[in-house]
């Protein structure tokens, strides 16, 4: 049995293994440091193995796993996230009172979005996403002092198994309709039987496309995710919001996109109207938001829409979109979440967005930060986020979905109402407490540093896009590849 | 890197970088800067892109017409395999004539803040702002596809936001730059869907691509040739503040006076002109819409003219003025008389800068006072300013040899030779005439002729200094004798240079009787709103008093401006408030203060009443997920 292919996965899940021992470990030093630096080395072990693996389709694990550029690239997201909310938690109170089981369980989660990325059938495809789940649902209560953080845990535990059973039925009846675990086989046998109208199938899509439209917090399966995403610990939010997300349209693109492609015409509009309602819904339910973090939920519904109206496109270029803009879209997450990190740890109510008033002013390089990353989000040129975006809309309109485009559009526009807000407050706004926004402490150096490069990454993104889009095509590709 | 006929088009990419430059030098100076150096930078930075710009004029004038058109790429920016666009800048004749007002014009108006925003304390933002405006419209002008067009398009108005919005402890400033900065974005959506519509029709971005497969693409006349025009005008108008997207472009008056010289007066207003100049070839692919842009055109000069009669407020008179002027910029170029709606681009960006920066004089002078009523005989104590106001209102009213006479009579004379549309469009453009005399003279008279007010300034008003007078004299002087480039009978000058950019100029000419006529007429309603300003404003409060009485109706429907501002109030903006508090009422309490744009009220109701929805109890949630299923499960079936 050919394990190489593998190996980005075994690394991770190893990693989490020696993250946890390394916590019980001998020494004082290793105890408090050891986790930290087994998950540093886990990910940046298993982002080089992808690297290595950068190329056509190998299979490992009986044909369960595949290693192709699609699911490379996208460990390279999911461990870079991984990596961002590594640095993002260090003195975080979740991260230093439990890093063993902290480092350890974040590490578990990438591992299971990896083995959903590369799923090669069904079977690895409900495993990967219980594997994630699972490692999230303790991530989100792992501040077990703080009433919120439990809440959160417990809520997405119990509406995630909702979604979860609903996803795994949906699976059944697709083994039922098709006669394999194996998307390659799936798509082979849809497409040489007409099955358009087979309600087995039919079924089957309905519940598929609800249990990952809840993992990507689309409309109507979102609302856990304002709830979730303030009571979490802010840097397993900023994973969540973003490595969860493109787990979630990975399964998308692999179910939709590569094995039943041949029946876009009969899944198009169902995932359409599910893009259309997150669009509205996510972008009309910010313009409320006096929490930040609640805001960035409801905005990461937004996006779950506006990545899906790639989806709904059915075509290659619609997949290159969505990979493109998911690697965007993670970037300029980060670094927005970074600026809530930053200043939760200064003032109790850090969270909030009027907690940021003058916040510009006295940090200049956070308020850059926070401007691109907004910027970014509601779709301004020339960012990642306007031409991930045109992309989307483009790839929409070019399969004649005129409806989607122009949702997408107004949504954007609507969006650039809360996402100025954010920025003038930070910028013009006036402290509650006078002149100087309170307390300012020196900012740990990694949070920094993750914070630049994800802005100067989301510029680089939107400047330099034909580089990234030319990796993002191959990716594609590689969905419908033999 | 670059490919045809002009070979300094490269030089584009500096004349970007050097305001940005400036802009981010300023910016990430630690500390606060000294104004010395601040001014340097800030001014030097845009000045020395006007040396660049001038030298690639030069270039072009040295090389013969079908080389004076150039484009230079920095790399593939988006590649979709099927669509490729590249980060490319065109310099032809037109983004050169552009470069030339935004560059020239542009660093003698921030010349003149060095010195009118010395009391600011923020004087450091102001520069940045105002340098990365100036490259945020360089872009507009030098992209060489729609997609990088709508880069620019978009930093403008984030410029434009950010400057409108200066004086950010200011409510009414605030509110005023959100105002803008949507309608600016209702703008931005209409050019991408028009991208998108070019990308599925022609498979290209590319200005000379787009245009060379148009009419095949297209085709001439059709419903989706006629959509994309539709589509880039919703982005011009909004731009250009033409009816009924206008409304921002009064309220963007709170900014500083530099800003509205520049920014709402000769630069970004003008995009929208410049827009549809620049796609001539798809506006003659699209006749009914180019019509209607005329059409819009007149009616906005018209509207925009009559309430100008009636504004108090320095600034306002010439904001007004300024969308009146734009409205003959658009309904020369959808009339197809391009090259006339460029002429009149650049005899307003002179007239219209020295007039805001006259304006700016008396105003600091006065110590931040705007109302014509507590102004009157600043002849004596600003002659600068009020010779340069004098030479504007002279150029803006069309008497000759002054430069609007020029571009306005070429504009109304090309309108009469375009159909029977032009010919009624011409009349309108008369009056429009006639009533901006009118307006004109009546703020010459009011601020600088007749009585002070109170009998008598309490602090006699100071002069200016050197830095803010010179930009207005040479601008004053331009307005003047600006318009000499083309003269009727004898030269085109500037139709012929740029031909080039417009390929499908009709070719409208106005023959001599109709040249003459329009001369005899528009010289005729000039005199008599110049006459009409004499008598009612000539003399002092007393008969405007007793005058402005006569017909209180009219006046009081002038003053609110068309009441549009209120229709959108009525028919967008309340009933969203109306539902906006019922949901409060209905149980969220205290969630913001009440919207302040139309878009946001609506959708803001939609928004609490949502938040009710989200209760937090895991049973609500569960129960979405199942009837969620159930929805997708129907629409599958539905759709199949």
């Amino acid at each position: 049995m050919n394990v190489v292919p593998a190996l980005p996965l075994m690394i991770v899940a190893g990693g989490a293994c020696v993250a946890l021992l390394a916590s019980a470990g001998p020494g004082g030093r290793v105890r408090r440091d050891g986790p930290f630096w087994a998950g540093a080395a886990t990910l940046i072990a298993a982002a080089v193995m992808s690297l290595v693996l950068w190329g056509d389709r190998q299979e490992a694990l009986g044909g369960g796993y595949r290693a192709d550029r699609f699911s490379m690239l996208l460990n390279l997201v999911f461990l870079a996230a991984a990596f961002c909310a590594l640095l993002f938690s260090v003195r975080e109170p979740a991260g230093v009172d439990r890093r063993g089981e902290y480092i350890s369980l974040l590490l578990t989660s990438t591992a299971g979005m990896m083995l959903v990325a590369g799923a090669g059938d069904l079977i690895a495809l409900f495993l990967g996403i219980e594997i994630l789940s699972v490692a999230l649902y303790v991530l989100c209560a792992l501040e077990v002092w703080r009433e919120r953080s439990l809440e959160a845990g417990l809520k997405y535990l119990i509406v995630g198994a909702v979604g979860s059973s609903f996803f795994l039925y949906g699976l059944a009846f697709l083994f039922g309709a098709s006669g394999s675990v194996k998307l390659s086989v799936i798509g082979e046998n849809l497409s040489v039987a007409s099955f358009t109208d087979e309600p087995l199938l039919l079924v089957a899509m309905a519940l598929i496309v609800t249990g990952l439209a809840f993992k990507a917090s689309a409309v109507p399966f979102h609302m856990w995710t304002p709830d979730v995403y303030e009571g979490a610990p802010t840097p397993i939010t900023a994973f969540m919001a973003t490595a969860t997300k493109v787990a979630a349209l990975a399964a998308f693109l692999r179910i939709f996109g590569g094995a039943l492609t041949d029946l876009v015409d009969t899944w198009q509009v169902a995932i359409g109207v599910v893009a259309a309602a997150s669009v509205i819904v996510g972008n009309v339910g910010a313009l409320v938001q006096r929490n930040f973090k609640r805001l960035l939920a409801y905005s990461s519904i937004a996006q779950a829409g506006y990545l899906l109206i790639g989806v709904a496109a059915g075509t290659l270029q619609g997949a290159e979109s969505v990979l493109y803009y998911l690697i965007a879209y993670t970037a300029m997450t980060l670094a927005a979440f970074a600026v809530i990190i930053i200043r939760e740890r200064e003032v109790e109510d850090g969270e909030m967005v009027d907690a940021l008033a003058g916040y510009g002013r006295a940090r200049p390089v956070v308020g850059v930060v926070a401007t691109v990353a907004m910027l970014s989000l509601a779709g301004f040129p020339p960012l990642s986020g306007f031409i991930g975006k045109f992309l989307l809309f483009g790839s929409a309109a070019e399969q004649g979905l005129w409806w989607l485009a122009v949702i997408g559009a107004v949504g954007s526009v609507v969006s650039v109402a809360y996402y100025l807000r954010v920025l003038r407050v930070m910028w013009f706004g006036t402290p509650a407490h006078g002149g100087e926004p309170r307390k300012l402490l020196t900012i740990p150096a990694p949070v920094l540093i993750t914070a630049v490069t994800a802005a100067v990454a989301v510029v680089g993104f939107g400047l330099g896009a034909s580089l990234l889009m030319d990796v993002c095509r191959d990716a594609a590709a590689a969905l419908l590849a033999a | 890197m670059s490919d045809v006929a002009l070979s300094g088009a490269y030089l584009g990419w500096f004349v970007l970088a050097l305001p940005l430059l400036g802009a981010i030098v300023l910016a990430l100076i630690p500390g606060e800067p000294s104004r010395a150096l601040t001014r340097v930078i800030g001014v030097g930075s845009v000045a020395a892109a006007f040396v660049l710009v001038v030298s690639l004029f030069a270039q072009q004038l040295s090389n013969d017409a079908e080389r004076r058109a150039g484009t230079s790429t920095l790399w593939t920016w988006v590649d979709l395999g099927s669509l490729q666009v590249d980060l490319k800048i065109l310099v032809d004749p037109l983004s050169v004539l552009m470069m030339l007002v935004i560059t020239g014009v542009g660093s003698l108006i921030i010349l003149y803040s060095t010195e009118y925003m010395s009391h600011d304390r923020d004087y450091r933002r102001f520069f940045v702002e105002m340098d990365f405006f100036i490259f945020a419209m360089l872009v507009l002008v030098l992209a060489a596809n729609f997609l990088f067009l709508i880069v620019g398009w978009a930093l403008v108005g984030l410029a434009s936001y950010l400057l409108i919005g200066y004086y950010h402890d200011r409510p009414s400033a605030v509110a005023a730059a959100k105002k803008a900065f949507v309608i600016n974005v209702l703008g931005d959506i209409g050019l991408v869907l028009a991208a998108f519509l070019l990308v599925r029709q022609l498979g290209t971005l590319d200005f000379a691509e787009v245009f060379a497969k148009a009419p095949q693409g297209l085709g001439d006349g059709t419903f989706i040739a006629e959509m994309v025009a539709l589509l880039l005008f919703v982005g011009a108008a909004a731009k250009s503040a033409q009816i009924p997207l206008h409304t921002w472009l009064p309220d963007a008056m709170e900014g500083p006076t530099p800003v509205s010289a520049l920014i709402h007066a000769a630069t970004m207003v003008t995009a929208g002109v410049y827009l549809i100049v620049r796609c001539n070839v798809l506006y003659e692919l699209a006749p009914h819409m180019s019509d209607a842009v005329a059409v819009v055109g007149a009616v906005t000069l018209f509207v925009a003219a009559t309430i100008a009669t009636v504004q108090d407020d320095i600034k306002r008179v010439l904001a007004w003025s300024t969308v009146s002027q734009i409205g003959y910029m658009v309904m020369a170029a959808g009339l197809g008389l391009y090259s006339s709606g460029m002429f009149h681009f650049l005899t307003h960006a002179f007239f219209k800068a020295a007039l805001f920066l006259a304006a700016g004089i008396v105003i600091h002078a006065l110590h931040d006072e705007q109302s014509l009523d507590r102004m009157g005989g600043l002849k004596n104590h600003l002659k600068v300013a009020y010779f340069a106001t004098a030479a504007g209102c002279l150029a803006i009213a069309g008497i000759p040899p002054f430069s609007g006479f020029f571009s306005k009579d070429e504009i109304l004379a090309g309108a009469i030779e375009a159909g029977t549309l032009g010919k009624v469009l011409a009349g309108v453009g008369l009056v429009g005439a006639g009533l901006t005399a009118f307006y004109m003279f009546r703020l010459l008279f009011r601020a600088f002729h007749g009585p002070e007010p109170d009998g008598g300034y309490h602090e006699t008003p100071h002069a200016s200094g050197s830095a803010m007078a010179a930009p207005v004299v040479i601008l004053a002087a331009l307005a003047t004798v600006g318009g000499f480039i083309q003269i009727p009978f004898v030269s085109h000058n500037l139709r012929d240079w740029l031909e080039p950019a417009i390929t499908a100029d009709p070719g409208i000419e106005a023959g001599h009787g109709q040249e003459t006529l329009i001369i005899v007429l528009s010289l005729a309603v000039a005199a008599i709103g110049i006459a009409a300003a004499w008598w009612l404003f000539g003399s002092g409060p007393e008969r405007r008093l007793a005058r402005a009485q006569k017909l209180p109706r009219l006046r009081a429907f002038l003053l609110d401006q068309w009441r549009f501002d209120e229709v959108y109030e009525a028919a967008v903006v309340q009933p969203g408030r109306d539902l906006g508090d019922a949901g409060v009422r209905a149980g969220e309490r205290g969630v913001g203060q009440g919207p302040v744009i139309a878009a946001e009220a609506v959708t803001g109701a939609g928004a609490r009443i949502l938040s009710r929805v989200e209760n937090g109890l895991v049973r609500t949630y569960a129960m979405a997920v199942i009837a969620g299923a159930a929805i997708v499960g129907a629409i599958l079936i539905l759709a199949r």
